[in-house]
Parts: C-alpha cells; sequence; structure tokens
C-alpha cells in the first residue's frame, strides 16, 4: 500500500477528482492549504501599496491506494492537474504500513 | 412505544408534546411510585419521593432522564437511607430508566439550593410523588421564607448570565440550520426560564407586577410554540432511538414523515418541518427575550441610561418603546421610524412596543407606498445596529409586511454543508456583514458612491431562492421591481439587479478558475465594467461567505477573492480597460461577433486583441488563422494604406518570432511604423506591422514568405541577412547620437513585466532590440511599438519561460544593458 499525497492548484481540484473516479478512486482527503515552492509569492499593488503575498493557496490531497494503483493514479493526477506552468504542484508517495478499517477491524488492502 | 400523532394537514403538522410528555409523565409516575411504595415496612426512615426538573415539569420525553430528589427525616442513618435508595433505584436501572437522583433532607436542599442555582431551579420544579406530605410540605414552605428564592433581583441576574452563556455556546435556534431543541436561543429552555421566573415571583408577593408583564396573547401564544417544541423534541427521542437535542440534517427527513409532513413542488418534508420549528422557537425567543428585557428595567438590570431619541420614542437602558402609540393610527411611519432608531442607537424594543408594531400592522398595507416608510426602511439598512432593527423587524412580521415578496424565504431552510441559518436570517446577516466590512475595508468602500444600492442588493440577493430556477436571475427582476418600489432610479435599480444577478460571480471565478490568466481577470473587469460596481460585487461577496457560515469561509478562500478582486480592479484602473469608452467598444466588438461568427473559436481571442481590432479585421484573421497547422504555415495580409502598408502576419507562435519578422523586414527594406503583436490563446500569433515599403507599388511580398519559410527550414541566418543588408539612405548622425533608454515595469501589469524602450530610430533596430529579448529566454506576448518620430517607443509585454513575471533583480539588470548595449 502507498500513501499518495498531491499539491495542486485550486481550479484543477474538480477535474482532478473526476478524473480519479474515473479510474474507481473514489476516497480521498482533501485540504485547503497555503505555501510555496519554487512558485515565489507575488506582490499585490493594490491603490497604489503594495502587498506582498509570501504563501500561496493550493489544495492538498491525501489518499491511499494498493500499490498495483500507484501507477495509474499517479497518471490520472498528472494528466489531469497539469497547466504545464509554474505552480502545478508535485505528488508524493509513500510507503504505508497497515491500514485498519476500526468499524469492523478489517485491515490491509481490504481496509482501503 | 406508540404515539398519536395528528393527521397530516396542509402547511403545520405538529404534535401536541405537552400531551405526549404529559401521558408519558403518568405513565413513569405509576412506576416510579409503585417501586417507592414499596419501602414502607422495608426501611425505618420517614422520607418523601419527589419529581425535579424536567420530570417534575411533566415534560419528558423517550429517554429524558429520570430526576428525582428523595427528602429523607434528619434522623434518619446512613444505613437505612442507603437501603431505601438501593430498594428504589435497582428496580429502575432494571426497567431501563436513566435516573439522576439525591439525597437530601429540608434543611439540605434549601441550603444547597443557595449556592447551586441549577438546583434552586430544579427545586422551583419539585412535584410531590409519594411518602410524607409533611416533608414536602417543609421544602415548599421553606421555599418562600429563604431570601435567595424571593430576591427576584438576585434571581433575575443569576438567570441572565446563565442564558448569555448558554446562548453563546448553542447560538440561536430559530435560525440554525441544525438547532438545538433544548439549549439554543428560542428553545425549550428559555420557554422554562419564563415558567422559573413565574414561579419565583409567586414566592414573592412584592413581585406582582411579573405577572403582568405578559399579555394573555402572548401567554397563550408562548405556551403553545413551546408545546410544538416539546412534541419535536419527544418525536426526536423516538427516531432516534437514543437521547438527543440536536435536530440534525440525518433525523429532519424521517421527523418530518413521522409528523406527516408532505413535500411540495418548492419544498421538501424536511424543509417545511423546519419551517414550521424556526417560527415556533422564533415565538420562543421573542416572547421570552422582551419579557426578559421588560423585567430587567423594572429591576434596575444592566446598563443605565436614555438616548436622546425625538419626542416620539424612548430610550431607556436600551428598551426602545412608544411614547405614544395611540398616534401610530394617523402616523403610520412611527411603525417604521422606530426600526430606524434601533438600527442607529441599538438595544431592543419592549414587549409592548413589539405588540404595538404586531397589532397595527395592517396599517403598513396603506402606507407602503409612503415616501416616509420607503426611506426610514433604506435608513434602517444602513445603520450600525442593522442586525439588531432587521431582526426584531423579522420576529415582529414588519419585514415580511413591508416587503412581501420576503414571505417566501421566510424560515426557508437551506440544505447543504456550508449553510447555518435559514435564508431570512442569511439576508439579515449580509446587510450586518457589510456594514461592518465599512469599518473593516474603508478603502474598498471608498469606491462605492451608491451604497444604498449596495445594502439592498445584499439584503435581497437571495431573494429569488424558492422558485425552483436559479435563485441569482429570478431575484434580480424581483429585486429591480423592489428598487423601484423602494424610489431607486431606474439606473440605481438596474444596478441592485446586476448586483443580484452577478452576487456569486466572483466566488465563481476565484475558486474555480486560473488566477495567473490574464484572461480571467479581464473577463471578471469586463462583467463588472467599472470600478464602483466591481468594489460593490465584492463587498457582497465578502458579505454573503461571512453570512453563510464557518464552513464556507476561511482564510485560504479569503485569499483566492481578494487576488481576483486586486486583478481585475488593476485592469479597470491601470490596464486596457481604464478609459470607459474601451468597455463600451469592447462590448459592442463582443456583441457582433457573438452573433457572426460560428464555430466556437472566439474563446481564443485575448481581450486586448479585441480591443486593439476592428471587428471586420478579427473575423479576417479568424478565417486567415484556420489554415495555419504546421510552424512553417504563414499567412500575410497586406493592405496597401497609401503611403505606408498594413501587414498581418499570421503563423504559429515560436520563442524568437517577433525578431525573426523584425530582421526579414530589415532585410526587405521595409520600414517597421509601428506594430502590435498578439499571441491568441491557442498558440497563433498575430503580428500587425505598419511598414513603409521603399517605393511604390512594392509587390514583394512573397519573397518575404519565402524567407520566413527559409528561416523556418534554417536555411537562412537571418543575423547574417541584416548585418549585411545596407540602409538605402543613409542615416543622420543627428538621430542617433543619444543613448537609448530602457525601463523595466513589473506594476503596470499583474501578468506581464512591461519594457519600454525610448531609442533614436536607427536601421535594424526592432530586430536588434526583440533579438536581445529573446536571448534573455523571455516570451514576447504583446508589443506595441511606434517609430514615427525620434525617438522610438516601444513597449513589450514579456513573461519568462516558465510564464512568471521578471522580478529578479540581478535579471532585470542584465535585460536593461542588454538592450542598451544591442542598440548601440
Amino acid at each position: 500500500m502507498k500513501r499518495i499525497e498531491a499539491i495542486i492548484k485550486p481550479f484543477k481540484l474538480d477535474e482532478v477528482k473526476n478524473e480519479l473516479q474515473a479510474i474507481g478512486i473514489s476516497g480521498m482527503t482533501i485540504t485547503e492549504v497555503k505555501g510555496h515552492g519554487r512558485q515565489k509569492g507575488h506582490k499585490e499593488i493594490y491603490r497604489g501599496a503594495e502587498y506582498t503575498v509570501d504563501l500561496i493557496a493550493k489544495t492538498k490531497l491525501e489518499l491511499v491506494v494498493p500499490v498495483s494503483l500507484v501507477e495509474r493514479v499517479v497518471q490520472a493526477i498528472m494528466k489531469s492537474a497539469r497547466t504545464g506552468k509554474i505552480g502545478d504542484g508535485k505528488i508524493f508517495v509513500m510507503p504505508i504500513d497497515d491500514v485498519i478499517r476500526i468499524r469492523t477491524g478489517e485491515s490491509g488492502d481490504e481496509a482501503i | 412505544m406508540t404515539v398519536n400523532v395528528p393527521a397530516a394537514g396542509e402547511s403545520a403538522c405538529t404534535a401536541d408534546g405537552r400531551a405526549l410528555a404529559r401521558a408519558l409523565t403518568d405513565r413513569t409516575d405509576g412506576t416510579v411510585i409503585a417501586i417507592a411504595q414499596g419501602l414502607d415496612g422495608r426501611v425505618r426512615l420517614k422520607w418523601c419521593m419527589a419529581a425535579v426538573g424536567g420530570y417534575g415539569r411533566r415534560a419528558l420525553c423517550p429517554h429524558s432522564d429520570i430526576d428525582l430528589l428523595l427528602l429523607v427525616d434528619r434522623r434518619a442513618s446512613l444505613q437505612e437511607t442507603e437501603k431505601a435508595l438501593q430498594a428504589l433505584l435497582y428496580p429502575l436501572w432494571d426497567k431501563g430508566f436513566t435516573v439522576g437522583y439525591s439525597v437530601r433532607t429540608v434543611k439540605q436542599a434549601l441550603r444547597d439550593s443557595r449556592d447551586d442555582f441549577f438546583f434552586r431551579t430544579a427545586l422551583l420544579d419539585a412535584r410531590y410523588l409519594c411518602g410524607s406530605m409533611e416533608l414536602f410540605d417543609g421544602l415548599v414552605h421553606g421555599r418562600a421564607k429563604e431570601s435567595h428564592f424571593r430576591d427576584m433581583r438576585k434571581f433575575l441576574e443569576f438567570l441572565e448570565a446563565h442564558i448569555a452563556k448558554r446562548h453563546a455556546r448553542y447560538g440561536d435556534a430559530s435560525y440554525i440550520l441544525e438547532p438545538d431543541i433544548k439549549e439554543g436561543n428560542g428553545s425549550l429552555r428559555d420557554y422554562h426560564c419564563v415558567q422559573w421566573i413565574f414561579k419565583a415571583a409567586s414566592l414573592n408577593p412584592k413581585a406582582g407586577p411579573v405577572a403582568s408583564c405578559l399579555s394573555d396573547e402572548d401567554r397563550a401564544e408562548i405556551d403553545e410554540a413551546a408545546g410544538n417544541l416539546l412534541g419535536i423534541r419527544f418525536l426526536l427521542h423516538e427516531v432516534a432511538g437514543r437521547k438527543t437535542d440536536r435536530l440534525s440534517f440525518e433525523y429532519q427527513r424521517p421527523l418530518a414523515e413521522r409528523l406527516g409532513y408532505r413535500g411540495n413542488g418548492n419544498e421538501t418534508a424536511a424543509e417545511l418541518l423546519m419551517r414550521g420549528f424556526h417560527c415556533a422557537a422564533l415565538t420562543v425567543k421573542s416572547i421570552s427575550g422582551s419579557l426578559r428585557s421588560q423585567l430587567a428595567v423594572d429591576f434596575g438590570l444592566g446598563k443605565r441610561g436614555s438616548c436622546p431619541t425625538g419626542p416620539d420614542f424612548r430610550h431607556v437602558n436600551g428598551l426602545i418603546s412608544f411614547v405614544d402609540p395611540g398616534s401610530i393610527a394617523v402616523r403610520p411611519e412611527l411603525l417604521m421610524d422606530i426600526f430606524v432608531l434601533q438600527s442607529g442607537l441599538g438595544g431592543v424594543l419592549s414587549s409592548h412596543a413589539r405588540n404595538v408594531v404586531r397589532g397595527s400592522l395592517d396599517l403598513v398595507d396603506a402606507s407602503r407606498h409612503t415616501d416616509s416608510l420607503k426611506k426610514g426602511f433604506i435608513r434602517t439598512l444602513m445603520g450600525r445596529h442593522c442586525l439588531e432593527a432587521l431582526t426584531a423587524m423579522l420576529e415582529t412580521g414588519m419585514l415580511e409586511r413591508f416587503i412581501p415578496e420576503f414571505t417566501t424565504i421566510r424560515g426557508r431552510t437551506q440544505v447543504d454543508v456550508y449553510h447555518t441559518w435559514t435564508v431570512d436570517l442569511h439576508s439579515v446577516r449580509t446587510v450586518h456583514e457589510l456594514s461592518l466590512l465599512g469599518q473593516e475595508v474603508p478603502e474598498i468602500f471608498g469606491l462605492v458612491r451608491d451604497r444604498d444600492a449596495l445594502h439592498l442588493a445584499a439584503f435581497l440577493h437571495d431573494i429569488g431562492k424558492g422558485y425552483g430556477r436559479p435563485h441569482a436571475v429570478i431575484g434580480a427582476s424581483m429585486a429591480r421591481d423592489m428598487a423601484v418600489r423602494l424610489g431607486f432610479t431606474e439606473k440605481n435599480a438596474d444596478l441592485v439587479a446586476f448586483l443580484v444577478h452577478h452576487h456569486l460571480l466572483l466566488p465563481d471565478i476565484a475558486y474555480r478558475r486560473d488566477l495567473s490568466e490574464e484572461k480571467v481577470a479581464l473577463e471578471c473587469a469586463r462583467i463588472a465594467r467599472d470600478e464602483q460596481t466591481l468594489a460593490m460585487l465584492y463587498l457582497l461577496s465578502l458579505a454573503d461567505s461571512r453570512a453563510t457560515g464557518p464552513r464556507a469561509w476561511d482564510d485560504w478562500k479569503a485569499m483566492l477573492l481578494r487576488e481576483l478582486f486586486t486583478k481585475s480592479l488593476n485592469s479597470l484602473q491601470r490596464g486596457v480597460l481604464r478609459d470607459p469608452n474601451t468597455m463600451i467598444v469592447l462590448e459592442e466588438r463582443w456583441s457582433g461577433l457573438i452573433r457572426e461568427v460560428q464555430g466556437g473559436r472566439l474563446w481564443v481571442l485575448p481581450q486586448a486583441y479585441v480591443i486593439h481590432t476592428e471587428t471586420g479585421l478579427i473575423k479576417r484573421h479568424l478565417r486567415l488563422s484556420s489554415g495555419i497547422t504546421s510552424l512553417d504555415d504563414i499567412s500575410l495580409d497586406t493592405l496597401d494604406r497609401g503611403g505606408h502598408t498594413r501587414i498581418a502576419v499570421i503563423t504559429r507562435d515560436r520563442p524568437g518570432l517577433f525578431a525573426s519578422l523584425a530582421g526579414i523586414f530589415a532585410m526587405n527594406h521595409l520600414t517597421i511604423v509601428s506594430a502590435q503583436v498578439f499571441t491568441w490563446l491557442d498558440g497563433i500569433a498575430v503580428d500587425t506591422f505598419h511598414v513603409i515599403p521603399p517605393w511604390d507599388d512594392y509587390a514583394h511580398w512573397d519573397r518575404v514568405k519565402d524567407h520566413f519559410k527559409a528561416a523556418c527550414a534554417g536555411k537562412l541566418d537571418i543575423a547574417r541577412g541584416v548585418a549585411e543588408t545596407k540602409p538605402l539612405r543613409k542615416e543622420s548622425a543627428m538621430t542617433s547620437s543619444w543613448q537609448p533608454r530602457v525601463a523595466v515595469d513589473n506594476a503596470f501589469s499583474d501578468f506581464y513585466t512591461l519594457i519600454e524602450v525610448r531609442s533614436p530610430g536607427r536601421f535594424g533596430l526592432l530586430y536588434r532590440m526583440a533579438r536581445e529579448i529573446s536571448s534573455l529566454g523571455l516570451d514576447i506576448h504583446r508589443a506595441f511599438l511606434s517609430h514615427t518620430g525620434d525617438p522610438c517607443t516601444d513597449v513589450f509585454y514579456v513573461v519568462d519561460e516558465l510564464g512568471e513575471k521578471i522580478t529578479d533583480k540581478g535579471m532585470i539588470a542584465k535585460i536593461e544593458q542588454g538592450i542598451v548595449h544591442a542598440l548601440t
């Protein structure tokens, strides 16, 4: 099992969700986050005054999938979150030791 | 347990909670008394069993706690008491009751009630069940003698403190979408408070006037409303199968079905249930609230002092009342003026004043169209305390009577994860948030002249809800009619309608579109048309979101909305849209294009291109561009304008394109006078040059085309070609004598870095400049060149290869030096 974490542009969320649904992934955690990587913040000039926006609004997706699905999930996110411009985000893939569904006690792939 | 529920009526389906609870209480009494009577003969002590709390009030619901007080004689031994308790509790537990109990002597009970306010109210509800009547009488008589029961002022003070805490924690049950039936404002607990006040007052002969604070009608109304709430709580326990007092979404539908509600086309059964619930809670809230504020004045609680109010009203200790209610018949505007006063100064209406307003509503029908009422309403919308005033208008029925369209959204539920309040209160809260924003962001409010239009739009933005169609569209036409009726000019009525129609525009764009695209900000600015309207839409979005609930609004969303607003505003203030005439031209061109161009390719056109190109020419370019697929496809569209020629070059965009074209023109002795360079959103470049041909009747355009194709194929070295081309005329020494000036500007556009170059006119100048820009890795998106005189002024809109503006200081210096170097 792997945990896939993707940071994407907020307006891409619907597309990414649709793409993941199309390959049968429906469970995920979505968080509104702020941060920056290579894409620096920007300056906003408003009525002569300058505001520096250091952190940029992004959306974070987290999902846990069986190893066999990792490649397809990553491809799906890449395809749907890409604009080709800076700030498209990153995908992190991490190992997961186990998953347990609290209600039933099932574990492993069954509990995803 | 089975319950008889009244048959489904057309609108209100209620269960008589009092009857249900009383029946359950009686059955429970039977069980408890039977068990308690078994004590006699088994224990040697004098005892009395009393029901307290909700059980004492005969208000049991299926999963309520059974609160018992076991009074014992002061001589009772610990051992005997324990034995008695076990004999009582074990059978009750076995029967599945949740029992709350205490064992006290009469003296202990009276003493403990001194410090524990909740125990004191529990004793007010005490009811004899069985056992020694003498002990129970001792409690009743002791209550009447104890000062903490008799001191009405202290009692009210404690009560108010607890109520304030409870309301803050559970919110307003009369508007919240998932309300707490027992603890919220307007809930059963507020009804209990009224009952306690009367019970406490009955212990004190001097508190006589308390009872007269509530009219018989109010008394009957609050009893009935609380009965409905109790009925809903009773059935909620049954439906949920456990003790729960929060009417959450999951239970609303089964409960509505249980009560016999049937959905209609516009509202589901659950929505109808909640509308009925909110109205009942509102009744409890209003009547209990004004009783308490009246008592607060009578007993001198809270802040004292009066406000200047003019001859018609009194504003004493925060309580507003009419000086002469009789004059309302001849001056119905007083009905509105009292809310104008409240909106300006704050405070609450006295219970008498509320009843006067409610009793005089028929006068509103005849006077709705008078100027003084219309103006008064607008002033109420704009006041600092508009939340209190509009809520009071809502609760007295004044709002619905003055604006009949409001009836549809009255108490209306909206089932989604975002909304916290019903539509009516959400509307009122939006106006309130707007008045707060007036203090928080005065600089944005400064852009708004027609503030009355903004406040009215905030109040009416959801007025179209409940008609089944997109609510913004239908709401806009309703809002327009209302604005006209309220005396707005046609122009401002249109503005109100526009704001209502587009109140979701900014959030829709901000969360769903790429804000780094210039097109997005320009589209937003184009719809808003001017700074004032854009600022109004922004303020309306902020107020609407903040009034929706905590899940609809946070920092993250604020950030995106602000970015969209700032970028759109900048394009109106400084960018291509700053001239109001431009906006008119743009509107005409777009509507012409939408009418005349089929095939759906219009989305590729950037706003800046449309602004700078006539409709006929745009259509021509669209036609010519349809054949451009590979990199060496090129279309040259020339037009002799007498003295100079206009050439439109249409091809696929690529790095260095502009430099190549400038170079090829130079090699062909075509002097560039001006140029406009645009990149369409599908990657087609449309570069329009005005050139002076070397001689009249110049006709070698094919040579230009061949050069271009050769360059594409890598068979033409443009740099060498330009270097080897001799100018046809000798350049004058004077014009080339001064240093070019280059300025890099990041403030003008939110999307591009501007490079402005002023230089003496020279052969091949444009080529060298463009090549330098390309070799620095910059992408020219747009350029405006004017080479008609000396100096030449050129503006290039550029970004780096990642599409970002150039902000690095070192890079900016490199650009400036590089261009100066290339030109000298």
